[in-house]
């Protein structure tokens, strides 16, 4: 439940098996989409244009191969050998910091999961799109309460209090006086 | 029981949020907020702060802001060679609450060389305010004294030349001169009048090309002066020849003066729409460029005020129109330099 | 040393500073960049931007010297959210992050803070002294960095990420080149010339690395946040009060090594042109490391205090060596001091090799007030960090909304573009895919920083140097030089895999 796993696939051809790891297919497939675009946007540029990119695009995408090689594919009968290695390579990188098995905490009222992170983003996406039509007040608030209120917070006073007087002290500090166009 | 307490609170709680979020979109909307706004005047810069145009407008507005009785706000908005600011400024209402401090021939550039969607016609003109001359500059150490020698040395065996940015007058006078005398020259954008400055003082190319305002003039014992793009020599820079002065009136625009404007552009319409606010600003604006604690300010900022030149809204626009048509004349010098290296 | 070559200069700083305008700008602006820095989002670089329209009405010593004080305010403040929530407050306090927090999660966060700013103000004073003896000589020798050099510089901070995180290398680079072609979004320097802008007017300056790292940093670690629930782990007891500052205190005079080497390292890295606390705090926690002891190098990131000695010695020191060439020569040494050299050009001082002699007063008078800023540094943090402490433990659902709307702020405030904040909130998501991954996320953001660096190094010194490889990449005993270290740290990753 606290965790989404992308499916491994396994195909094999006689005694050979074939694995994908299709989460870690993302990123690199993410990568290899944007130099395709960024190669057909730019294909009809001078060629000093792209002296530096171009050399730096062909890079880009051989390491996008390569990554997918040898991070999310294996081949062999036992898969087991090629899963350790990668294991390794992560243990002090900042995924460990953030393993959330150790880190939950069990506080009874589950508001901590997937779903409510997802319901953030959301959220999010949401108060940038609406910031520029609607304003940044109203919107602030909005985004504020809501968030708040996702988190648990129940109190009305605490809701209504900390988001107008959040959004108002922003509002002060970065547009009337730091004069940001908001 | 835990039910129904919890579905009171979350009601108090959605209706009080709601009353929050309404009371402010209310106060946006019926401009409560803004009542802290209604007396400002939005001053676009089209390049970063510190920059030559940045520092132009941030002195002229406390005098303009004096005899206008409007506070002036200035924002910076940089990139794509001023067509991020041009566009802000295109978008702007013409109410007389947006100015910009723009530079020619850049300006022209974006809509001729770029994709810009706006023209000539998008914006009326305020006025100018001061013309920095196109100048070469070369590294104390090369064994040429003046723009002719250094043509000759270039023909030898060519040479490197920094431009301030691809597409501007640094770069039109350093093609110009490729193109009559038929040099090899390698044209290198260092993107930016320090750049090239630096570039120049380091000796990294054999000249560089800027205007001598932005180029500071504190730098006088430095460097070579090879000689302004001018037919009379500029007043900015010491004995300096202008290129008639170096019998190099082969060379286009030298008659005419190749040089950076600057002038004050506000959105297209003001003037029709609103005679009598347009009129105030150009007036106010003609004020302020004679403020006698504005020139101790231009003085100050490198010598600023001894290239102040003021033009009116009519004359202005006239500029605009030449520029734009020598820009022109010359595409096709600028596009070979594009896109045939 | 210069005393002797600008007395009169050096008097009248001493006047200069001894104003009570100054001095309390001087208290403000240290004051404003801590809280600023703290501000996850909010660097140095956009402190400066964003108070720098604040200050024209003031007189230009005044407001020149408010600046600089929040200037090294923030980098000081960067750490505070590193160290408490795992969200570095700027660029220079990534690495903060690694031992800082870790610190945190076993309750110790008063103590890290506390080392943080006893290393913070005493290496800011190192790098002050270097700033006001050895100006001449170092700008010097930054000088002979030219524009393949620059390219080579990139290139090796890039291939040391790996080397420092621990990560798979094939991964790193792949994170790092991406963030290399992020960085050429935009005009190409030379012939201006748009690429993968998406039709959008504001990415023809190219993406904003700011925004890149508010994305990254912030807004991913908010998401992160929302998911696992907690900064603290619950049940661990939390250390307080005056003990965790003697500890402090006591953890920095017993490293003396550790902690001097950093403030150098800072204070070399800061002197070069484009290289300003981002690029320090990680090669001095990777020099850290490789110094130390099997033992103890295994246990870096685990949250050992000299982890957080090396990043936030390092980072402090670099900006009184940023102000080396930015002073002396008109080059700034980074993003921070670029927007210092607007602030300086727009009261009036022309920034550049005559600048010494034309405004020597006000200029020593800005190079003295570091002295003081350091030590209101090191009194601030020292007196704030009990306090500090306890933001720890405001309960996460107001840290989530308010940290998110702090970093829509921020994203916006860079450069007022509303794609800007479509641009922030990709790269939060590409940052939670980064973690579940395990992506370095510094080799993106670093990419993104160093890009125009990398291009325009590589363009120009192609052009330069007649478009011939070897001319380029032998272009001075600087290059040779830098060759050698990037071909050293691509092996050793090689042979860790």
């Amino acid at each position: 439940m606290t965790r989404i796993t992308p499916p491994t696939m396994t195909m094999s051809t006689g005694s050979r098996t074939l694995e994908v790891d299709t989460g870690e297919l993302l990123f690199p497939g993410l990568v290899l989409a944007f130099c395709l675009f960024y190669y057909w946007d730019t294909r009809a540029l001078p060629e000093l244009s792209m002296l530096y990119a171009g050399p730096l695009l062909y890079i880009t995408i051989a390491l996008a191969v390569m990554t997918v090689a040898v991070q999310a594919v294996s081949v062999g009968n036992g898969n087991d050998d090629d899963g350790s290695d990668d294991g390794d390579t992560g243990v002090e990188s900042a995924a460990a910091a953030f393993d959330p098995d150790t880190d939950l905490e069990d506080d009874g009222e589950a508001v901590f999961t997937v779903r409510s992170a997802a319901v953030l983003i959301a959220l999010t996406a949401g108060y940038i799109i609406a910031l520029e039509p609607i304003g940044f007040l109203a919107t602030t608030v909005a985004f504020l309460a809501a968030t708040l209120y996702l988190f648990g917070e129940r109190n009305p006073l605490a809701l209504a209090g900390y988001s107008l007087g959040f959004a108002i002290g922003v509002w002060l500090v970065f547009v009337q006086w730091l004069m940001i166009p908001l | 029981m835990a039910l129904t307490d919890l579905g009171r609170r979350e009601f108090l709680a959605a209706g009080v949020t709601g009353l929050s979020v309404t009371a402010a979109y209310g106060a946006e909307a019926f401009g409560v907020t803004e009542r802290f706004d209604e007396a400002r005047v939005t001053a676009v810069v089209p390049w970063a702060q510190g920059g030559g145009t940045d520092r132009a407008m941030r002195i002229t507005t406390p005098a303009w802001s004096d005899r206008l009785g409007i506070e002036f706000v200035v924002e910076n908005y940089p990139g794509g060679s001023t067509q991020v600011g041009g566009e802000e400024l295109y978008n702007a209402d013409p109410d007389g609450t947006t100015v910009a401090m723009w530079n020619m021939p850049q300006m022209q550039a974006t809509w001729l060389f770029q994709n810009a969607p706006y023209g000539m016609e998008s914006f009326d003109y305020l006025g100018t305010h001061h013309w920095d001359p196109t100048m070469w500059f070369a590294p104390p150490d090369r064994p040429y004294d003046d723009l002719e020698e250094f043509v000759e040395y270039a023909r030898e065996d060519g040479a490197t030349v920094g431009i301030t940015s691809a597409i501007g007058n640094t770069a039109l006078s350093a093609l110009l001169v490729e193109d009559t005398y038929d040099l090899e020259l390698t044209v290198v954008n260092m993107e930016g009048g320090a750049e090239v400055r630096q570039a120049v003082l380091a000796g990294d190319v054999d000249a560089g090309v800027n205007q001598p305002w932005a180029f500071n003039p504190d730098h006088v014992d430095d460097v070579l002066a090879l000689g302004s793009h001018t037919a009379e020599p500029q007043v900015l820079w010491p004995d300096t020849p202008s290129f008639a002065d170096l019998g190099l009136e082969e060379v286009p625009l030298v008659e005419e003066g190749l040089g950076q404007w600057k002038l004050m552009v506000v959105p297209g319409g003001l003037r029709e729409n609103h005679p009598e606010q347009f009129e105030r600003l150009a007036e106010t604006y003609a004020a302020a460029l004679e403020d006698e604690a504005f020139l101790a300010e231009a003085e100050n900022q490198g010598g600023l005020d001894e290239i102040l030149e003021y033009h009116g809204p009519d004359e202005t626009e006239a500029e605009v129109e030449e520029t734009s048509q020598f820009m022109e004349t010359y595409a096709d010098v600028v596009e070979n330099f594009i896109y045939d290296r | 040393m210069l005393g002797v070559l600008f007395p009169a200069a050096i008097d009248g700083a001493f006047g200069i500073l001894s104003s009570p305008y100054v001095l309390f700008a001087i208290l403000l602006g240290t004051a404003v960049g801590i809280v600023f820095g703290a501000i996850p989002g909010f660097s140095a670089t956009m402190t400066i931007i964003l108070f720098t329209p604040v200050t024209i009405p003031f007189e230009p010593t005044v407001a020149l010297i408010f600046l600089v004080s929040a200037y090294g305010g923030a980098i000081y403040g960067g750490s505070i959210p590193a160290i408490l929530i795992n969200t570095p407050g700027a660029p220079g306090s990534i690495v903060t992050c690694w031992d800082g927090y870790e610190l945190t999660k076993q309750g110790r966060a008063i103590y890290a803070l506390a080392v943080s700013a006893i290393v913070s103000g005493l290496a800011g004073l190192i790098a002050a002294t270097f700033l006001l003896v050895f100006a001449p000589p170092i700008s010097d020798f930054a000088l002979n960095f030219g524009n393949p050099e620059m390219f080579l510089l990139a290139v090796f901070a890039l291939t040391i990420i790996p080397a420092a995180k621990g990560s798979s290398l094939s991964k790193a680079l792949l994170a790092g080149a991406f963030g290399l072609l992020i960085g050429t979004i935009g005009n190409d320097p030379q012939l201006a010339q748009p690429r993968a802008t998406f039709g959008q007017t504001a990415l023809l300056e190219g993406v904003d690395f700011v925004v890149v790292l508010i994305g990254l940093f912030v807004l991913a670690e908010v998401f992160w946040l929302a998911y696992r629930g907690t900064v603290v782990t619950s049940g661990s007891t939390v250390q307080r009060g005056a003990s965790e500052v003697y500890d402090a205190a006591r953890a920095v005079v017993s490293r003396p090594v550790g902690f001097v080497r950093g403030a150098l390292i800072g204070t070399f890295i800061g002197s070069l042109p484009g290289a300003g606390a981002d690029v320090a705090n990680f090669v001095s926690y990777n020099e850290a490391k490789r110094w130390a002891n099997d033992e103890l190098a295994d246990r870096f990131g685990t949250g050992i205090i000299e982890g957080v000695i090396a990043a936030d010695s390092s980072n402090n020191a670099t900006q009184g060596s940023a102000l080396i060439p930015t002073l002396t020569l008109g080059i700034p040494g980074s993003g921070a001091t670029a927007a210092l050299l607007g602030a300086i050009a727009l009261h009036g001082l022309n920034p550049g090799p005559g600048l010494f002699d034309a405004s020597g007063d006000i200029v020593y008078a800005m190079i003295l007030s570091l002295f003081v800023g350091n030590v209101l540094i090191l009194v601030y943090g020292l007196a704030g960090s009990q306090y500090f402490g306890k933001l720890a433990y405001i309960p996460i659902r107001y840290i989530i909304p308010s940290v998110a709307v702090l970093a829509v702020v921020g994203g916006f405030a860079v450069r007022n573009a509303p794609v800007d904040l479509y641009i922030v909130l990709l790269f939060g998501l590409l940052g939670v895919l980064f973690v579940v991954y395990d992506y370095p996320l510094v080799s993106l953001v670093l990419g993104v920083i160093l890009g125009d660096i990398a291009e325009s190094g590589f363009v120009t010194g192609w052009l330069l140097t007649g478009e011939s490889a070897t001319a380029f990449l032998f272009n001075s005993s600087i290059a040779v030089g830098l060759l050698a270290l990037i071909a050293l740290s691509l092996v050793v990753t090689a042979i860790k895999n």
